[in-house]
Formats: C-alpha cells, structure tokens, sequence
C-alpha cells in the first residue's frame, strides 16, 4: 500500500468518525429501527415464557438443553408469585411440583401459547411416567423434523433486511456527499496537482466504505443475537462477502449520483430517491413476496433486493452458502455497470 | 539549465470571454517572479494553464522542461501550488491536513510540523481546518504547497487575506524559498507589493501580458515624472510655478503637488526657500507603468 493511500485512507477514518451526522444515519439509525420494530412486533417468538417454581425433576427437565428452544424459563420462589407472573400476563404458565403431582396454572387469554405450555409438561410427564415405569423402549416414537419454509419470523426478517438498508444508505450516501463536497470545496482540483494516483483516491474510499459495512455487520449480528435471540442458520458467515459486494454495488450508486448532483442538497436529495423506495421495494421494511406482482417485477430490477434476500438465505432461512453466488454476481455486475457510467459522467470541477 | 516556466502563445476562451489571449511568459530560476494586473486579467487562468490543471484552447507551456498537460505525477512531485481559493480536507485538524500532504509527497512527519511552524500556525495545529480564519487557512494552503520543498511554486494571492504582520512573514518566507535555490511565481494586485517582493513581473491586462521586466526597469523606462508634494500654505501656487524644473502645479486637500522632470532642479529651489520641511517626493510607481501601458488608472 503506497503511503499516498494510506494517507487518504486515515483521512477518510477520521472525517467519518468526525461526522456525527454520518455516523448516526449510517449506524444508528439503521440499529434504531431494528430495535423499534424488533421491540415492537416481536410476539413472534417461538418460545413460550413459563415460571418454574422449585428444582424438582420435571422442572430440571424442563430446564435442561432439549427444550432450550421452546421455553423461555424465569425462576420464582414460590407457588403464589407464579401465579402472579401468569395473572400480570408476564408468563403464560406457572409450574411447581409437589410429589408426584405437577401443578400448572395457566393464563386463560393466550389459549394458544398456554396449550404449547401444557403440551410440552404433559410431554415431559409422559416420559418420566414411562421411565418409572421401567419401559426402555417405547412402543410408539415420533420423529419430528422441522422444515425450513422462506416465510420468516418478524425479526429473522428484519436483522438481514435492515443490515442491507443499512448498508445501502452508508455507502450511497456516504460518497455522493464526499464527493460533492470535494468537488465544490475544489479539494479535487487540488488534489489533482498533487502527484497522488487518481486510482488511490477511490481505492481509499472503497476500503472506507468496506470497512463501515463491516462493522454495520457486526452491529446487526451482535444486537440480532443477543437482544432478540436470532436463530442463525448454518452459512451466515456468508453474509460477510454479501456485504462486501453489496457495498460495492452502492458505492456504485452513489457515484452515479455524485455525478449528476453539483450542490449537497441535489446529491442528499437524489439519494434519498435512490435508496428509499428501493428500501421499500427492496425486501428492507417489509416482505415482497406478499405485494402485488408488478410490485415484485420493480423488485426484481433493484441491487437492494438481491442482497437482503441473500442475506436472508443465508442468515436465517437455512440455505447453503451456494445461495448467495447469485445475489454476489447481480451485486457486482451493477457495481460494474453503474461504476461505468458514472466514470464517464463524473466531472472533477 | 531549462527555464522554471516559458509558454508561448496561450489561449483560452470560456463562453464570450477571452480570458487568455496569447500569453508568452519566460521565467527563471531561482527568482521571484510577479503576475500582476486587475480583477479578471487572467492571471488565474494563465496560472492554472501553466500548472496543468486546464488545457489551453491554443499555445503551449513547457515547466522545468516538461509540458504539464496531460497530468504528469512526475512533475508535480517538483512543484507546489497554493491555488487561489483555499480549499482542504474539513474534518483534519492544521497539522494533520499538511502531514496529509507530507505523506502524498513521501516527506517526512517533521518537515510537516517544521512548515506548519514556518507559517505560524503551531499555535492553532490542533485546530480543525474548517474553523480555521480566513488568513489562518491561507497560510495552511500556503504550507501545503511549499511542504515537499518544490523547484517551483505557485502562489494565486497569497497575501490577499494576510494582515500587515502576516504578509511581511510571508514575504521573507517567499525570499527564504527563493533563496533556497527555488523559483517562485505569485500573482497580486497590490503593485507595492511587487515593487518589494518580485525580482520581476509581468503586468497582465485583459488576457495579455502588458510588459515584462524587473520593477525597477520598469519604472525608470517610463521616464515618468517625479511628484513632489508640500504642506498646505508653504508657498503660493504662482510662485511654485514659476520655481526652476517645475512642469505642473495642482492643489488639493492635503496641500501643493509639483510635477516635474528633474527632482534635484525642483528641490534646489525649495531647499534656497527654506520649504523642505513636510515635503514628500515620490518616483514613479509600477500603478504609473499600468497607467502608462493601459492608458488606465490602475485600481486594485
Ligand atoms: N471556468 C470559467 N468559466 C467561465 N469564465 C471563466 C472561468 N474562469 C475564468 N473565467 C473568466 O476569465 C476571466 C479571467 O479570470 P481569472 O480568474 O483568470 O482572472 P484573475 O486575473 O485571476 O482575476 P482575480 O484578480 O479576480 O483573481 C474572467 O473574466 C473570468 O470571468
Ligand atoms: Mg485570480
């Protein structure tokens, strides 16, 4: 790396650290609505809140690793703050032993979630009844095997389809403003009578913009798993090269739009026009799959979609990481497309 | 040795205005050398051409041996330009912007902080360059350019927002470069200014380049007349008339202005009078060449 590069490149980590505006529509932003909607809609979750009371057996059953996934257990000291829990509507059911008798009271408004509760003691009974009972092997099993469907739970879709909105706004807006700025404060002219590489000056804003696209990763995926429990599906890691030549594919973008605005607020307004209603044709707020057709054919045009529906495959939906080849090559082929053009549009004063 | 700069014949037109219009300019190394004339001459333009950064519509420029269009990255490694509009990285502080610099010209970190002190901007090297004043950023853009030691360096204004204490510093810093064995090449409007600064200078008018040579020369070539001035009352205006050497005599507010060929004929007589006191002579300036050339009062 010439010192010229890493000289513009340190330039560009500062100024971004320095820009409080910059920082907050690239980072907060994009977290801020992950945690009003998360917060908001998440009733989705797969896990049933139950109180347990005592350490008997059955409650170290239910404790234990195989239902880890299906109930999400707070502990209490006694029978009456169970029922508490339940009639506070904190739990949908409160469970204590005493002897051989299992107790459960139960929420009588979320039937639903109440019956998953009752269901899965009833389970864990009938098991410790057969064991007692001496029986080794059971006469009747079920195998039950889940089947991934790409139909996706509230949060499941928001972390991978925010993350791509996300990045999407940090890389459009992020260089069509730079740029902009550069050429009216007349810095690119300046910087053309200094003998650094023309090449040097984007290199070090691609790997600006590449490495804010990292760390917007790590946010989703740090906030996804640890405050809304995100189940993360085999190839996820995949999401990384996704990311990267997502990022690319709106670098692009922003060029474009660097080169067809003269003032901040041309550039600031055409990007809005760029990245918002691709946010929302794009599978970012909500799912495509339930629009109108013609709805879904505009989808099919726009860079976002293909990354927030590999990000989706390959983070939550189970798919291998084969799924995301296709999305990758639609990402950089615009990257290259939209590159061009806006090399050959693009003025320096 | 090559010149610093010889162009011959640049052209440049924008719109319906001839900005340049035939420029041929020699300088040389080693020395100061002046663009002087009005708002709009094209001294900008014809710098700018020189630089590299606008191709001309016609002629052609050769600096330190090189054309300097299309962009040559060996080229201006050798020269620094200050252009007239300062123009930075907002969000870097005055130290980090010119070792920004240093850094694109391989130059190490202290000769950075050496120019930053040059300038006199040590004081403020923490200071983000956006909320730099306006003198301040021009120093900055002034230390920027100088920061790799150029052959040849360019300066558009330098002093324009400079106060009094700042442009006499920045004067010696353009005699210390130039006397470092660098050539400099600054445009003005302040005619004072290139009457101390410049070893030569080139008056621009209107997109060519009206005469060219030391100011010195300049002015003596003119022949003008001196213009000797006396307090209000010191004599009447008939008798200073009729004083030997005197050509023309007004008067105005601030008292008695004789013209004439010979200020030692002139000064004879006032000195026999006993007028010398409160008398001030002034020669010819380079606002007289400008006169002179142009057929124009010169106003900067
Ligand atoms: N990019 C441009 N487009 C159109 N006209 C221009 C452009 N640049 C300069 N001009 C015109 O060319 C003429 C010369 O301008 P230039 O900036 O070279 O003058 P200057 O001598 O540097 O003036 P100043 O002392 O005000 O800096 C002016 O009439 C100006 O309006
Ligand atoms: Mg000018």
């Amino acid at each position: 790396m010439s010192r010229s590069l890493r000289a513009l490149f340190v330039e560009a980590i500062k100024s971004t650290i320095r820009d409080k505006m910059a920082l907050f529509f690239t980072f907060l932003l994009p977290l801020m609505f992950l945690l009003i909607f998360g917060l908001i809609m998440d009733n989705s979750s797969s896990r049933t809140n139950v109180a347990v009371v005592g350490d008997g057996p059955v409650a170290r059953v239910l404790e234990g690793p195989e239902l880890k996934d299906a109930l999400k257990i707070t502990r209490v000291g006694s029978v009456e703050e169970g029922r508490k829990k339940v009639t506070d509507g904190d739990v949908v059911a409160s469970i204590s032993e005493a002897g051989g008798t299992v107790h459960v009271d139960y929420a009588a408004s979320d039937q639903t979630q109440a019956a998953q509760a009752l269901g899965t003691v009833n389970g864990v009974i009938a098991q410790a009844n057969l064991r007692a009972a001496g029986v080794t092997t059971p006469q009747f099993r079920m195998d039950a095997r889940q089947v991934e469907d790409d139909s996706l739970g509230i949060i499941e879709f928001f972390v991978p389809g925010l993350l791509g909105y996300g990045i999407s706004v940090g890389a459009v807006f992020g260089l069509a403003i730079a740029l902009v700025q550069w050429r009216r404060s007349g810095l690119l002219r300046r910087l053309q009578l200094t003998p650094i590489a023309t090449r040097d000056i984007a290199l070090a804003r691609i790997a600006l913009h590449l490495v804010i696209a990292l760390a917007q990763t790590v946010a989703f995926l740090l906030v996804g798993k640890y405050m809304f429990d995100v189940h993360l599906t085999g190839s996820w890691w995949m999401c990384v090269p996704l990311v990267l030549c997502g990022t690319l594919a709106f670098l692009a973008l922003g060029f474009l739009v660097a080169s067809f605005s003269r003032t901040q607020e041309a550039a600031s307004a055409i990007a809005n026009v760029v990245t918002l209603p691709m946010a929302f044709l794009g599978g970012a707020f909500f799912p495509v799959e339930m629009a109108p057709s013609w709805v879904q054919a505009i989808s099919k045009a726009l860079p976002l979609t293909y990354l927030t529906d590999g990000l989706k495959d390959v983070m939550v939906r189970g798919h291998g990481p084969g799924a995301a080849v296709v999305p990758m090559l639609v990402l950089l082929g615009t990257a290259l497309v939209a590159g061009g053009v806006a090399l050959r549009v693009f003025r320096w004063e | 040795m090559t010149p610093a700069i010889r162009t011959q014949g640049l052209r440049k037109t924008y719109a319906h205005i001839v900005a340049v219009d035939g420029v041929d300019l020699e300088v040389e190394r080693g020395e100061i050398f002046g663009l002087l004339g009005p708002n709009g001459a094209g001294k900008t333009t014809a710098l700018e051409i020189i630089e590299g950064l606008r191709t001309p519509d016609e002629g052609d420029a050769e600096v330190l041996g090189q054309r300097p269009w299309p962009r040559d990255r060996a080229l201006l490694r050798r020269i620094g330009v200050q252009l007239q509009a300062s123009s930075f990285f907002e969000k870097l502080t005055a130290a980090e912007q010119i070792g920004t610099f240093a850094e694109f010209y391989g130059v190490p970190r202290a000769d950075a902080d050496a120019m930053l002190e040059r300038v006199g901007l040590t004081e403020s090297a923490g200071v983000e360059t956006g909320k730099l004043s306006g003198g301040q950023m021009q120093r900055l853009s002034i230390g920027c350019s100088l920061v790799h030691r150029p052959e040849l360096v360019f300066l558009d204004e330098p002093t324009a927002a400079l106060d009094p204490q700042a442009r006499r510093n920045l004067w010696d810093l353009a005699r210390g470069v130039r006397d470092e064995g660098a050539t400099v090449v600054l445009t003005t409007h302040s005619m004072e200014e290139a009457e101390t600064l410049c070893d030569r200078v080139a008056i621009m008018d209107a997109g060519r380049i009206v005469v060219t040579g030391t100011p010195m020369r300049l002015v003596r070539d003119l022949d003008a007349p001196v213009r000797i001035s006396l307090p209000p009352d010191a004599i009447e205006e008939d008798e200073a008339r009729a004083l030997p050497g005197v050509d023309a005599v007004e008067t105005n507010e601030s008292g008695l202005l004789l013209r004439g060929a010979s200020a030692a004929d002139i000064l004879a007589g006032l000195a026999e009078r006993r007028l010398l006191n409160g008398l001030q002579v002034r020669g010819a300036t380079l606002e007289d060449v400008f006169l002179h050339h142009t057929g124009r009062e010169y106003r900067a």
